[in-house]
């Protein structure tokens, strides 16, 4: 048994090596989703490639120039581009969850989507952009619309004491005006303009770069020691509220600014390269507390691991469930997500979590 | 109004609902701001100290317990290392964790969930708490408000023994006059907001000013050296 310091040094090495085991599984997904596609590339043909030596133990061929081009320039940076999401949603998500005090909450619950899908539907309907420029602008318009609302539900939240209640509130009053909004612009689009806003509002990875990928690991590498240094604080606030946190030395109201902040970069950083990818801020922490249990400490970097898998897993198999025809990563992460999320829940229940 | 309480000493904080006894509590630590006046502390106002130097001084243990969260009893007890320890908790919190854990018998439960105790361990676990913020002064909302006759008084019997140990003044509000005749050193009763009466439980509890700050009549038995309130039914 030892004593409780030993003890409590044991479980701290547990719970690191099922952080190990869940970081491991993503690494697998990804291999494998750089080698599921058209282009025939095996886990032995990676190896061949870029090991050197491999050739003599392994029978495969090495990748074709055309097939190397086709995992450097498409595949990795799709995968690298679903790992950031998932993971960056994923945090966020738990973030939300605890600056609110809400297990509803996602990184959506202060309008950011409906608000960054205006920007976009915007550029779309309004256009004046210079040719070549288009995706540039629809991103640039879309992250400063999400960090616009984020200023406003912010704002307004903070002429109230930066409470969770506030924040809550104005977020759905504000993610109700931006739907509005959104509704005006595609009333107003023509026919040509209207397939281009609804495609954006669905999520995807298609056509991403490792430019694009680039910005959003920036985005998220700043924001994650935000999150993480936050852990104690998070767990005060969920399970005493701002007061007893406040007792033990921390400031709520600035905590739920910083990270709010964090939030919004985060969100805003990934929707507007993505369009809007859903469920994965709701469900992400979720998976991660089912796994791990409630604990801020260890549920936030698990959500970047749950997030990033579940987002993977999703965008494998809409790229390839109807190939050639790759469905939308925001579409099918609800159909990966929530059975998964709903096996969960009832294996949870069972074990008294 | 002026409230003393010493280092060693197990002070009340009495009055009906209303009184502003969980007010005075939050005033002091500086939860709340008081609307006139002001909290000093060794002659520097309490609310020119930061959130963190106020936790150093004061413990506070507040009503509502916060039965929801994560952590395990060892973590929340941690929790009180917060004022002094970055992300990760030093050997020396961990140590200090441990005695504490073991001074209040709670090592058998130590890696259980909070949620997953009953009340009485749980306010036992947040007076841990508060006694890892190693503080000066131990402020308690209504440590006894939810718990059944014996953790009652097992919870009074510990807060009066922990603050003669390690000389923390402690002041703890209650409702049980009963429980502050039998544990209080000073007893302080409140009532619309100013003192109505301070000094030893049996000079503060007397009929009269129950009455006058309850609405209630009340005798005083002797029921062998202690005595008991019984209000008039």
């Amino acid at each position: 048994m030892g004593t409780l310091r030993e003890q409590y040094a044991r479980l701290s090495w547990k719970k690191g090596i099922l952080f190990g085991i869940c970081a491991a599984a993503l690494l697998i997904l990804a291999v494998a989703a750089c080698c599921l596609g058209v282009a025939d590339l095996t886990p032995g043909r990676l190896l061949v490639t870029y090991l050197p030596g491999m050739d003599r133990i392994l029978s495969a061929e090495p990748l074709s120039p055309r097939e190397e081009n086709i995992l450097l320039m498409l595949r990795l940076p799709r995968v690298a581009a679903g790992i950031v999401a998932g993971a960056g949603l994923g945090t966020a998500g738990a973030a939300m969850q605890a600056i609110t005090g809400n297990q509803m909450a996602s990184p959506f619950t202060t309008g950011l989507s409906g608000a960054a899908a205006l920007g976009a539907a915007a550029v779309v309907v309004f256009g004046g952009v210079p040719a070549g420029m288009e995706r540039t602008a629809t991103v640039t318009a879309a992250f400063l619309m999400a960090v616009l609302c984020a200023v406003l539900v912010f704002g307004i939240a903070g002429l109230k004491g930066m409470g969770a209640e506030a924040l809550v509130l104005t977020g759905i009053a504000l993610n109700y005006l931006f739907s509005a909004m959104n509704s005006t612009m595609q009333f107003i689009a023509n026919e040509d303009q209207l397939p281009a806003i609804v495609h954006w509002s669905f999520g995807s990875l298609n056509s991403l770069g490792w430019t694009d990928v680039g910005v959003m690991a920036v985005i998220l590498l700043a924001a994650f020691p935000v999150f993480f240094s936050q852990g104690w604080a998070f767990d005060l606030m969920d399970s005493g509220g701002d007061e007893a946190a406040r007792a033990l030395g921390i400031d709520a109201g600035k905590v739920r600014l910083m990270a709010g902040g964090a939030v919004t970069l985060v969100t805003a950083g990934i929707v507007s390269f993505t369009g809007v990818i859903g469920f994965v801020g709701l469900a992400a922490p979720h998976i991660a507390r089912l796994l791990i249990g409630k604990d801020y400490r260890q549920v936030t970097p698990f959500s970047a691991v749950t997030g990033a898998l579940l987002v993977l897993a999703a965008d494998t198999l809409g790229r390839n469930a109807f190939s050639p025809t790759t469905l939308p990563v925001g579409i099918v992460v609800s159909y990966v997500g929530v059975p998964l999320f709903l096996f969960l829940i009832i294996k949870g229940r069972r074990r008294g979590l | 109004m002026n409230v003393s309480v010493r280092p060693g000493e197990l002070c009340v904080l009495l009055g009906a609902n209303g009184a502003g006894k969980s007010t005075l509590l939050k005033c002091i630590n500086g939860l709340r701001t008081p609307s006139r006046g002001s909290v000093v502390w060794n002659g520097r106002e309490t609310r020119r100290l930061s959130v963190k130097e106020k936790a150093k001084i004061y413990g506070y243990v507040p009503q509502e317990t916060g039965a929801g969260g994560g952590l395990t009893v060892m973590e929340t007890v941690l929790s009180g290392r917060l004022p002094y320890m970055g992300l990760s908790p030093r050997p020396e919190d961990l140590q200090k964790a441990e005695e504490i854990l073991v001074r209040l018998k709670l090592e058998r439960l130590a890696f259980c969930r909070l949620e997953t105790l009953s009340g009485g361990e749980r306010q036992r676990a947040l007076i841990g708490r508060a006694m890892a913020q190693e503080p000066e002064v131990l402020l308690l909302d209504e440590p006894t408000s939810s718990l059944d006759l014996r953790f009652q008084y097992e919870v009074m019997g510990l807060l009066k023994e922990i603050g003669a140990e390690q000389g923390i003044a402690v002041a703890a509000v209650i409702h049980d006059l009963n429980l502050a005749m039998d544990f209080a050193d000073r007893a302080v009763l409140l009532w619309e907001g100013s003192v109505l009466a301070e000094g030893r439980p049996e000079t503060v509890l007397t009929p009269e000013r129950i009455e006058a700050s309850y609405g209630i009549a009340a005798e005083i038995g002797r029921f062998g050296e202690r005595r008991v309130i019984l209000p008039r039914i």
